[in-house]
C-alpha cells in the first residue's frame, strides 16, 4: 500500500493538520525535518517541548519530552546527516555546546548558512569571532587547546623566562576541552583563525614553529609605539650624582624601546614595594669592567 | 462498537438522490446522510425531509462515482452507530480499528486519498478521522525517503548543513539520517 501517494499538500490545510495531528510526536517531529514547509505546518500546531537533553558519544541522541507522557528520541550516527538547521534553536544550542572547538569550527566555516546557525548562540565578540567561545592554550607540540570555561578569563600563570617552554596561560577549571589542531589547517586557515587572537597571543603563537612564526609574520602587524623584551642578564647603569657618578648592577627587568630608540627599564623591587624606571641614555650605561668606582647602594633587581 | 445492519431499502419518501461527477445518480436514505453535515445541512436547509417537498437532485462535482460507491458503503455501515464525537485525542501512540474498518480502508494511498478529500467535503467526521489516523499510522517507521516519496514532498532545504553540499530534490542523501527515531521507553539521564 505504500507504493501509490498521498500528496499531503494537495490537501486543505484543515485535513493537512488533522492528518499529521493524528501522528505521534516523534513522527511529527520526523516531519518537520523532511522540507520547510512541513517544519512550518508543525510549527503551527505550537506543540512545547518540556525537556531537551543532548548526548553525544558515538551517536547523537537528542531526547525531546513533550507533556509527560511522550519522549521523542532522535538518533543519529556518525555516519548519518543530522539535520541541524532544522532543530529548534534550543536544540542546537545544546548540540553545538557539546562538539568539539574543531567541529564547530567546521560548522561555522563551512559556508553562509551554518555560520548563520551557530553565530546567534554565541554573544558577540566573545567569540565566534574569539573561535566559538573559548579560550586558547597553546601546547608544545603546535596544537592550540581549547578551553570552553566560564567565566572568561585568562591570565599569564608563569614567569616569562624561557619561552615558548615554560609558557602556559590558565584559567578556572575548563568545562569543556578539546584540542584544535591548527596547524593542520591550511595557511589561509590558520591566518583566519590568528586574525581572532590577541596582539599577544599571535606573538606567542609565533615562537612556536617558524611556520607559525610566518603566518604570524604574513599579517604584518606593526607595532607603533613600544616593543618589549625581558632580560635576565645582568646591566649596568651609571647613576650621576652632582660631579661623580655609582654604578649600580640592574638584572631583569622589562624593558621598553621608544620610537627614537632610546630604553627604559621598568624594575619592581624588593616584592613590589617600590618601582624604579631606569632610561639608559648614552651616558648611564656602564661597563662593569672599565668603571672604577663600586655601587654604595643596593642593586636592582627584580 | 459493531452493529447489527438491519436491512432497509430506500423509498421516494425517505431518500435522496445524488449526483456524482461523472453523472451517475445515487439514491440516499435520509438516515444515512445524518453522517454527513454537508448533506444534513443540505437536506435542513431545503427541507427534504419532509415528504411534500420536491426533490431535486443533488450534484457533488467534487465526488466521482467510484468515491461515492465506497462512501455510501461506510455510511450503511456505520448507519447505527451513536452520532461521532470528536474528541481532541491526538497525538496518540497507536489507534486500534475494527476488521470491518481495515478491511474497508486496505486500499491504495491514491484512493485513500480521493477518500479523505471526498469525507473532507461531505464533512463525514468519523470516516475523515479513520483516514487521517490510517494515513498516520501508514507513515510510522518509514524512513524519511519513503515518506517523502508517499506524501510527495519534495526537499526544499537547499544545503546539507554539514557538508555545504546543495541536496538534489528527491535526493537519497537525507535517508539514513533520518531513519532511526524511536521512542524511548524510560526518560534519558541527563
Amino acid at each position: 500500500m505504500m507504493t501509490s501517494r498521498f500528496p499531503l499538500f494537495n490537501l486543505p490545510d484543515k485535513v493537512i493538520l488533522h492528518v499529521i495531528k493524528s501522528m505521534n510526536y516523534d513522527e511529527i517531529l520526523f516531519l518537520s525535518f523532511l522540507s520547510k514547509r512541513l517544519k512550518e505546518t508543525v510549527t503551527s500546531l505550537n506543540i512545547e517541548s518540556t525537556q531537551v537533553s543532548v548526548s553525544i558519544t558515538r551517536r547523537v541522541r537528542i531526547y525531546i519530552s513533550i507533556g509527560r507522557q511522550f519522549l521523542a528520541d532522535l538518533q543519529f550516527s556518525s555516519r548519518m546527516t543530522l539535520p541541524l538547521i532544522n532543530l529548534p534553536s534550543n536544540v542546537i544550542r545544546l548540540v553545538t555546546q557539546m562538539m568539539t572547538s574543531t567541529e564547530l569550527y567546521n560548522l561555522w566555516s563551512i559556508n553562509k548558512k551554518t555560520k548563520e546557525v551557530v553565530k546567534p548562540l554565541y554573544p558577540k565578540n566573545t567569540h565566534v569571532q574569539r573561535i566559538l567561545n573559548e579560550q586558547l592554550r597553546i601546547s608544545n607540540n603546535d596544537d592550540l587547546i581549547l578551553f570552553k570555561m566560564l567565566p572568561r578569563q585568562v591570565y599569564i600563570e608563569e614567569d616569562l623566562n624561557g619561552l615558548p617552554e615554560t609558557l602556559t596561560f590558565t584559567s578556572p577549571p575548563p568545562m569543556v576541552t578539546s584540542r584544535f589542531s591548527l596547524f593542520k589547517l591550511p595557511d589561509q586557515a590558520i591566518r583566519h583563525v590568528l586574525k581572532f587572537l590577541n596582539f599577544d597571543e599571535i606573538i606567542l603563537l609565533s615562537f612556536l614553529s617558524e611556520r607559525s612564526k610566518s603566518i604570524a609574520e604574513s599579517l604584518e602587524i606593526k607595532s607603533t609605539f613600544v616593543s618589549i623584551d625581558i632580560r635576565s642578564k645582568k646591566r649596568y647603569f651609571k647613576e650621576n650624582e652632582e660631579q661623580t657618578f655609582i654604578v649600580v648592577p640592574v638584572k631583569g627587568g622589562f624593558d621598553i624601546s621608544r620610537f627614537d630608540g632610546t630604553k627604559a627599564t621598568i624594575l619592581f623591587e624588593e616584592s613590589f614595594e617600590s618601582l624604579h624606571i631606569i632610561v639608559w641614555h648614552p651616558h648611564c650605561i656602564a661597563d662593569k669592567d672599565t668603571d672604577r668606582f663600586r655601587a654604595h647602594r643596593a642593586p636592582f633587581s627584580n | 462498537m459493531s452493529c447489527e445492519e438491519p436491512t432497509t431499502s430506500p423509498t421516494p419518501e425517505n431518500n435522496i438522490t445524488v449526483v456524482s461527477s461523472d453523472g451517475k445518480e445515487f439514491l440516499l436514505d435520509l438516515k444515512l446522510t445524518e453522517q454527513s453535515e454537508t448533506l444534513a445541512r443540505l437536506i435542513s436547509n431545503f427541507e427534504y425531509d419532509r415528504t411534500d417537498v420536491k426533490k431535486d437532485p443533488v450534484p457533488l462535482g467534487n465526488i466521482t462515482s467510484a468515491q461515492m460507491q465506497k462512501i455510501i458503503e461506510w455510511l450503511q455501515h456505520h448507519r447505527y452507530y451513536p452520532k461521532w464525537e470528536q474528541n481532541d485525542i491526538h497525538y496518540s501512540t497507536s489507534f486500534t480499528f475494527e476488521t470491518w474498518v481495515e478491511e474497508y480502508l486496505n486500499i491504495p494511498n491514491n484512493e485513500m486519498f480521493e477518500l479523505l478529500n471526498a469525507a473532507n467535503y461531505l464533512n463525514i467526521p468519523r470516516l475523515f478521522s479513520t483516514i487521517c489516523r490510517i494515513m498516520a499510522s501508514r507513515i510510522t517507521g518509514k524512513s524519511a525517503e519513503q515518506i517523502r516519496t508517499v506524501l510527495n514532498i519534495k526537499t526544499d532545504v537547499k544545503n546539507d548543513v554539514y557538508t555545504g553540499i546543495p541536496i538534489q530534490e528527491d535526493s537519497s542523501s537525507s535517508e539514513d539520517g533520518m531513519s532511526e527515531i524511536s521512542l524511548s521507553p524510560s526518560p534519558p539521564p541527563i
